[in-house]
Formats: C-alpha cells, structure tokens, sequence
C-alpha cells in the first residue's frame, strides 16, 4: 500500500516544510486531482489546507492506532 | 478435514476480500477526485479568468488563462458530450458522488459477508489440529458397503412386511377375554339396530299424522311393538330368508314375525352377510303392488314402458301436434269444421291427460277429499276457449247463410 497512514502523513510533512523554502514572491499551483491541469494558489493558502489535511490524518491514524493496540492488549 | 483443504479454502477466501479491498479502495479514489472536481466546479464562476499552467505534451507546462469558466462540457458516457454551467455541472458530479457511496457500501457489505468465513475456517483448522474444544464426527463413506447395507435393508422391510400380513390374515387365537368382547360387539349392534328401528317408526309416525290432519310438537321415542319388529336386512339375506329380493327401497324393511329377531340367527347372517352389500333395485311395476290401495291404479291393463324422463311426457301427456305458422286459404266452411275439429281435440286431449295425470304417480297418494273431489271436477271439465265478437258473428252468418 503507498497510501497508508504514515506515508500520507509523511507527504504532507514534507510538503509544509518545502512551502516555508520558497522565496517570497513564488507561484504555487496546485494540480487538479486526477487531472494535468494546474491552478494558481498561494503558499499561504496551501500552507493552510496542508496542515488541515495533516491533523485529518493524524486523528486517523490514531483511531486506528487505539484499535489495533487494544486488539494486542485484549488478547494478552 | 484434511490440512490441504482447509489451506486451499483459507487461500481462496483470502483472496476474495483481497479483491474486495481492492475495489473499495478505488471506488474511495473515484469518489476523492469527484468531490475535488465538485469544489473546483464551485470556485469556477467566482473570477473570469484563472490563471493555470497548461500541460504542454506530459512533460512541459506553459502558463495560461482559463477563460469562458462557466462554460463546461460534460462527458455523459460513450462519447456523448453536453454543455452545462459551472453550478450544473456540479449538480451533476454530486449525483455522481452519491452513486459512488452506494458502491461503497455494497463493497463493504460483501466484505462483512466473506470476513466471518475465515474465522470459520480457523476453527476448522483448530478442529483438525485438536487445539480447540470442539471434535469433528466423521463418517466414513464407503460406496461398496452403502450398497450392501441398502440390499439388506429391503430384505428386511420385505420379510418385516410379509410378517405384517401374516399376522393380519391368521385368526387370532380365541383367548378368555375372546367371549366378553363378542357379546360386547353384539350388544352394540343390537343396540344400533334397535335405535335405527326407532328412527324408522319416527319417521312413521311424522307420516301417520299428516294424514289424519294432527301435527305433533314433541317426539318421545317408544319401543317398537312387539309384533312389528324391524332390522337390517340385506339383499342376500332378504334371499335366505325366501322373502320379496327386490326392493327399490333403502336396506330396512318390515319383518312380521317376532322369530326373525333371533339372536343366533341374526349373528349367523350378520357373520356371512357382513363383508359384502348388494343392492338390487325392483322394477316400478313391482313397487307400485307392494304400496298401498290408496294409490290410483285405473290404468291397471297398461303398463307404460319407461325408460327415460321424455317416455313420462310421451307416455302421458299426449300433446296435440303443432300448429303450421303459415297462412291457410280458408272458407268460412271450412274455418268453422276445422274449429270444432280442433276444440274437439283439445277437449279429448284434456281428458286423456287428466286421466294420465292421475296415473303417473305410482305411489300412494293421500289427498284431502274436498280438494281431490275439487280438482277432479276441474280437470274433467275443459275450459271453453273464449270467442271475439267479430268470430261470433261471422258464424252466425255463416249458419244463417246455410
């Protein structure tokens, strides 16, 4: 699976830490899902909706860890 | 089990939710892009113009405007495209999404289905090592013995039922209980035939009184006399007896003398006479004797041969042909004879069936003697056919002319 909790998490890591980089006046675009297309946006805005993407997938990734950690604690 | 099957099956099923999986993780992905597209369909129509790199072959990218951005066009499947708005084309895409989730969820029903077959399979393969608490019955299957076992099988069920019959066609030996039930049985009959000579007379007795005019309110059961003394006879035993073999009558008929109600005798009859009834049936020449006086015997020198209802009609009423619908050419002569020719018929035809009437009922009949007398005036007094006027005058004429 190349989409599992921790990669998605590590990808948006990553993305935040590459948005602080660029210089100031930078273009960000960002790409259409599914698509070739990209639009214009700014770091900001991305910056923004990357970190609300990470905390999605943190909690997520949290549940899961409960579920299968008290799966392995029940059957001990 | 066997180990092998049991992995084979455990393999099987773990591909099946594999691929179950699999699907729900596209169907997810198909349904990630269209809200993406559903959120971008929305923020289209805000600007005019949005500034986008456009792909330029799938390695290079070239700034660009996208212009005309409430103008979309659709792809409805099959190459068939349409123009929508911004805001319709996002309508579109939400129907879209909820398609999508009930794929979803019918995945993730199938794969609810096909999860509980691999915790049955683990059980089973605990059975097999001997880990878990349940055992396993085997029976072992062998075609050759199942066939053997089958053959022994009806030889028995068919010795089990000749045994049956066996049983049922030899006499039980006559033990000491034997005596107590027979007199048993027989008082039971007695007891039968007795009540069934009781709703005879009843029914007698219902016929007595409408002949004397006298209506009865309560039946009181009363033993039958002495000398009359009835019982169920049959057709074989009515010919033992050397009495009348024939009746058209149910199986009761009356016995004159008290000796036929004999108790050994009539156990001997009802022994031999009791397995099989017969039912002959008299002719109506015979039972019309047997009745009573009072029934109408006039015609006693002919006897109508009757086979059928039409040879009552034939037989006893003799009915005037037809008159022909068509127009006669008539003199007044004529007209007059042919009227009294045909009253004259009328009247003899009247008189016949008055008098036929009267025979075709074989039975007794009671009447009351004002009304016989009353109807018997009636029916042999033709009623005259009323003449018009104009008829009248014109026999007078005709008369006088003479």
């Amino acid at each position: 699976m190349s989409n599992t909790g921790a990669n998605r998490i590590t990808e948006q890591k990553v993305l935040q830490d590459e948005l602080k980089s660029i210089r100031k006046g930078a273009r960000v675009y960002k790409q259409q899902q599914n698509c070739s297309i990209f639009f214009l946006s700014s770091a900001d805005r991305e910056m923004a909706q990357s970190k609300k993407t990470m905390d999605s997938l943190v909690e997520e990734y949290k549940d899961m860890e409960r579920l299968s950690g008290g799966g392995q604690d029940g059957g001990r | 089990m066997e180990a092998t099957h049991l992995a084979r099956l455990r393999q099987e099923q773990d591909k099946a939710i594999e691929e179950t999986e699999n699907k729900i993780a596209q169907w997810q992905q198909y349904q990630s892009d269209y809200e993406a597209l559903h959120r971008r369909l929305r923020t289209l129509p805000d600007k005019v113009e949005h500034d986008v790199m456009v792909p330029f072959g799938s390695l290079a990218f070239m700034p660009g405007r996208l212009v005309h951005t409430n103008e979309v066009m659709v792809l409805l499947g099959d190459n068939w495209f349409v123009e929508r708005s911004a805001k319709q084309a996002a309508e579109i895409v939400s129907r879209r999404i909820k398609a999508v989730e009930e794929s979803l969820e019918k995945l993730r029903e199938e794969k609810r289905l096909l999860s509980p077959r691999q915790v049955f399979t683990q059980e089973l393969e605990d059975m097999a090592q001997g880990s878990s608490d349940m055992k396993e019955i085997v029976e072992k299957y062998d075609s050759d013995t199942e066939k053997e076992w089958r053959v022994q099988h009806k030889k028995n069920v068919r010795v089990y039922r000749e045994k049956l019959k066996k049983d049922k066609s030899t006499p039980k030996p006559e033990k000491k209980d034997e005596p107590v039930s027979d007199e048993a049985l027989w008082a039971r009959l007695d007891e039968l035939e007795k009540l069934e000579a009781e709703q005879h007379e009843f029914d007698k007795m219902d016929d007595d009184v409408e002949e004397a005019g006298v209506t009865t309110k309560g039946r009181q059961p009363s033993p039958p006399p002495a000398e009359q003394q009835r019982r169920v006879s049959w057709a074989d035993e009515a010919r033992h007896d050397g009495s009348d073999t024939e009746s058209d009558e149910e199986e009761e008929e009356e016995s004159t003398s008290a000796s036929d109600y004999d108790t050994d005798t009539e156990e001997e009859m009802a022994r031999t006479q009791m397995s099989r009834i017969t039912f002959t049936h008299s002719s109506p020449q015979k039972s019309s004797t047997e009745g009573t006086s009072t029934s109408n015997t006039e015609d006693s020198g002919e006897v109508p041969q009757i086979q059928s209802p039409s040879d009552i009609y034939k037989q006893f009423l003799e009915t005037p042909q037809p008159k022909s619908i068509l127009k006669k050419k008539k003199t007044k002569d004529r007209t007059m004879q042919e009227r009294k020719a045909a009253e004259l018929e009328r009247e003899k035809a009247k008189a016949k069936a008055a008098e036929d009437l009267k025979n075709a009922f074989t039975g007794t009949v009671v009447e009351n003697p004002t009304r016989g007398a009353g109807t018997a005036e009636t029916c042999t007094a033709p009623p005259t056919r009323p003449v018009s006027k104009f008829r009248a005058q014109r026999q007078q004429r005709g008369g006088a002319k003479r």
